[in-house]
């Protein structure tokens, strides 16, 4: 008796509250713009569509079975008659994470344009370069390409498509929100099956209406055989890359497109040795800098962005690069990852181990001075026996380095040591004023060396050599550890007694 | 069947209700919900507040009030007359076995309609925060907007209601069991941003973050409200360009809002300022090994007053950072200066001893380095015992031109050792 009247209320009260409401479907998408982060799989898609309303409530449905769109992310923009068309809340119906409802006040009739906008996962894009130097490595023609890899599930056809180069902050994966179940438990799962793909079909099928395209779409980019162009803006800590015209980016079909091509840019190769990896071999670096390239005269040319350095910053991205020969024959040099170069910043592609510059080190000399112990009686069973600390002493390496370039040309060579002390270092500025010190540490005398000595840190140290062919280089340095030992009383592990 | 039902009955029922005083049947009225309010503030519970009127006769009557599937907290039922024409009075509560009901019993001075608002707590609703920031172009300001996501597992289907989500009051045409709605709940705008990059090596050591703080005040054109945790969307507006008639905004990146009471600063770690260079390095202190420890000299007073000195297990220890400063960022092709902070945890005891700034200039056998005064783009700031941040003017460099900060960081009465020693006899 007490509920038999109330299925009767709920119908009146829906009939009542549902009489101006009109469920609009969205009409086909008027433009498309995909915007492709490198850093985070996510991919911030815009499609402006061209919505017909009426005065009063309008439901709009919106769905998206089969994608990996976050639900989360999907916003909704009404980008005229703000002042008469309002949005009113974003509800998520029941059990279905694949499809939402914009309840929209409107106090006109018409068509309004709209951006729809969320985060899908699944499409990404990679830079690489091909460098192809010249036979005696002084130049080099650089290519870079980006390639844009779909893996949604969705078509996205004549996009704008728009690449950032930088590392956003992503606290949760987007393929993981899209993959996020509804939070509803058991209410109406069987709900779902039956009706999302009419939904979804509905939303596509209804035909477009007619409208000016709300992003330019250059006329028949396919029919255009010049490459494509593409420019480059800075944003925020961001770059963004935005390729010319529209392009259809399909599912599982990687497009490829250049993004810059340069010529004559300058090189230099520099070989570098150091003991962070083994210190045996040299590894060979290109270098070149991200900076507008310079005319004979020193001024900076006059160059389309496409065929410039210093425009934008370089992705990162794998680097193969290529050695020409006079005959034009190529030899494959070597090919390495490199991380984001900024504009303004040195380009450094290690080529590889070189093996036409040889190092020979040998320890010349070595000794032990200095020493002082320290005699202490122990209590052994019964006995007491008499032990002693080596409590001090100095120990003298003596290197000496012997370095050969086969090149046919000047090198430039860098050599970094690293010593287990704290260094006290008697290089090109001088002898420092702790050179007759007690204290422990490593005294370097590398003094002798012909070149300028960097202190890298507290434990290594680098010099230069600028090499020419034809010549032997022997670099020869000593080294003082200094070994000192703490007091008695903070080594508590062994318990001493003076002889007295 | 997932009703509230309230029955106003004028008189009582015959059979469930024995009221022998008025045991007569008049008329059965239902009284529509006329204005509902769901208050989702609390974590646990959510208040739902109804306000109906019901026709009271002259006298006693029992209102009727029942559910079905939905956890209301029998406890927690308040009934309240808002607006009568004399005096109403709540003369019992009644609740009847086994059943998810209970009946008022009121008594009425006069005849007439009366509104009464029925307040009670149920449990399975939820409500979130999210918030969009729209950044200006030039990264000076954001407009920033609160999102709430409330959703729906009570078992109610709520008609017409204001939700109240903690932030913000929205009004609802309808909310069904197992819906999700997304609302605005707040919008600031113009609230001013402080960019920053920050180099911190136990987060990062190879790469500079760049942070937004937001602070929570009116004079930031906030400070409303404590703003809920929450994720943060920042997006930035692109500059207006000819093939696109509407401004494009693009993705900056996102982060965990941490609750920020008023008055607080929000700080929000957008992406990686990949022009910004930083690199550490642990150098030796200046003047020498010596100067890595200071070993402390005492007076020891034995038990017989004897004075002597002893060295006591405590030193002063030295450290002495390298950093090397670079910065390629640019404004339409020009180099800028930016802010940069580093932040070193320390603890204990500790000052700044020294700071140098020097300027390298060239590279490799060339280089020549000049000590240059920093009193002007150079502050140290200590947060706490644990914390310090170095605050850098960092002009532009290049290549050729960088930058060295040296740091020395003497951190005082550092226990080397700490077992005792042990003295035999």
């Amino acid at each position: 008796m007490k509920y038999a009247s109330t299925p009767l209320l709920l119908l009146m009260l829906a009939t009542a509250a549902f009489a101006s409401v009109d469920l609009v479907t969205l009409p086909t998408r008027e433009g498309t713009q995909l915007t492709i982060y490198n850093s985070e799989d996510i991919t911030m898609v815009r499609e402006h569509r061209l919505l017909t309303v009426k005065p009063g409530i309008n439901r709009i449905q919106f769905s998206w079975a089969n994608t990996l769109i976050d639900p989360t992310s999907i916003d909704f923009r009404i980008l005229d008659h703000v002042d008469q068309v309002d949005l009113l809340d974003t509800t998520f119906p029941s059990g279905r994470n694949d499809a939402l409802q914009w309840n929209i006040r409107s106090g006109m009739a018409g068509k309004i344009p709209v951006e729809i906008r969320y985060f899908t996962s699944g499409i990404t894009w990679k830079a690489d370069y091909v460098g192809m130097a010249n036979s005696d490595e002084t130049e080099m023609g650089l290519t870079g390409y980006v390639r844009v890899y779909n893996n949604s599930g969705e078509l996205y056809d004549n996009a704008q498509v728009r690449l950032v180069v930088g590392t956003i902050n992503l606290v949760e994966k987007i393929a993981d929100l899209a993959r996020r179940p509804a939070p509803t438990g058991e209410i109406l799962q069987k709900f779902r099956k039956g009706k999302k793909q009419a939904l979804y079909a509905e939303m596509d099928m209804l035909v477009a209406d007619e409208g000016a395209a709300l992003f330019e779409c250059a006329a028949d980019d396919d029919l255009d055989d010049r490459r494509k162009q593409v420019k480059k803006q800075g944003l925020s800590e961001y770059f963004i890359f935005t390729i010319a015209g529209r392009e259809d980016i399909k599912h599982q079909e990687p497009k490829r497109l250049v993004s810059m091509d340069v010529a004559d840019v300058p090189l230099t190769a520099i070989y570098k040795l150091t003991d962070r990896d083994g210190g045996q071999r040299f590894t060979k670096y290109y270098r070149f800098k991200n900076k507008k390239l310079l005319d004979k005269r020193g001024k900076e040319q006059d160059l389309p962005d496409m065929e410039n350095l210093g425009v934008s910053p370089l992705p990162d991205g794998m680097v193969r690069l290529f050695s020409e020969y006079a005959n034009r024959d190529l030899a494959y040099v070597g090919g390495t990852s490199t991380k984001y170069v900024p504009i303004g910043d040195r380009v450094e592609v290690s080529v590889g181990a070189d093996t036409d510059i040889t190092m020979i080190r040998r320890v010349k000399d070595q000794g032990i001075s200095n020493v002082i112990a320290r005699q202490y009686k122990r209590r052994l069973d019964d006995e007491w026996v008499l032990y002693y600390d080596l409590l001090d002493y100095d120990e003298t390496f003596v290197y000496e380095e012997e370095i050969v370039s086969g090149k046919p040309m000047d090198v430039e060579a860098e050599i970094e040591r690293r010593f287990n002390a704290n260094v006290i270092l008697w290089g090109s500025e001088g002898k420092p004023k702790d050179w007759n010190s007690n204290e422990a540490g490593a005294y370097v005398d590398l003094h002798e060396v012909e070149s300028r000595i960097e202190k890298v840190d507290q434990n290594h140290v680098k010099y230069f050599l600028d090499m020419k062919p034809g010549r032997k280089w022997t670099v020869t340095y000593k080294v003082t550890y200094k070994r000192r030992k703490v007091g008695p009383e903070l080594n508590t592990a062994k318990h001493r007694e003076s002889l007295r | 069947m997932k009703r509230i039902v309230i029955t106003g009955l004028v008189g009582a029922l015959v059979g469930m209700l024995s009221i022998p005083a008025q045991a007569r049947i008049k008329l059965t009225t239902l009284p529509e919900r006329e204005t509902v309010r769901v208050d989702i503030k609390n974590g646990r519970f959510t208040l739902v507040e109804e306000e109906r009127t019901v026709n009271l006769q002259q006298g006693r009557n029992q209102v009727d009030f029942s559910w079905a599937n939905i956890g209301i907290d029998k406890d927690s039922i308040v009934f309240r007359v808002i607006k009568a024409d004399g005096d109403v009075n709540v003369l019992n509560t009644n609740y009847p076995n086994n059943e998810n009901a209970l009946y008022w019993t009121v008594s009425a001075a006069n005849a007439g309609p009366a509104v009464i608002r029925i307040s009670y707590l149920i449990g399975n609703m939820s409500a979130s925060a999210s918030y969009q920031g729209i950044v200006e172009n030039d990264e000076k300001s954001l407009l920033l907007q609160t999102y709430m996501t409330v959703q729906n597992t009570s078992g109610e289907d709520f008609g017409k209601c204001t939700v109240q989500p903690g932030v913000g009051k929205t009004t609802v045409r309808y909310f069904k069991n197992g819906e999700r709605k997304r609302m605005l709940a707040s919008k600031f705008t113009a609230v001013p941003i402080e960019k920053r990059f920050v180099f911190d090596p136990t987060v990062d050591q190879k790469r500079t973050r760049m942070y937004y703080r937001l602070l929570n005040d009116k004079e930031n054109n906030m400070g409303e409200f404590p703003l809920p945790r929450g994720k943060v969307r920042l997006f930035i507006k692109e500059p207006k360009s000819d093939d696109d008639s509407v401004r494009s905004q693009a993705f900056l990146g996102e982060d965990w809002g941490a609750y920020t009471p008023l008055f607080a600063k929000l700080d929000l770690y957008v992406g990686v300022a990949q022009d910004v260079k930083v690199e550490r390095f642990t150098m030796q202190p200046k003047g020498g090994p010596r100067k890595v420890v200071d070993e402390l000299t005492c007076p020891r007073i034995l038990m017989n007053g004897e004075r002597t000195v002893t060295h006591p297990r405590f030193r002063h220890q030295r450290t002495r950072f390298r950093y090397r400063l670079q910065n390629f960022k640019t404004a339409n092709g020009e180099p800028i200066p930016v802010p940069l902070t580093i932040q070193e945890h320390v603890d204990g005891e500790w000052i700044i001893e020294n700071v140098e700034m020097k300027e390298i200039l060239g590279e490799r056998n060339d280089v020549t380095e000049k000590v240059i005064p920093h009193d002007k783009m150079f502050l140290a700031k200590r947060i706490d015992v644990n914390n310090v941040e170095f605050e850098i003017d960092l002009p532009p460099t290049t290549i050729k031109k960088k930058y060295d900060l040296f740091v020395t960081i003497l951190r005082k009465h550092r226990r080397h050792n700490v077992e005792p020693i042990v003295y035999k006899d």
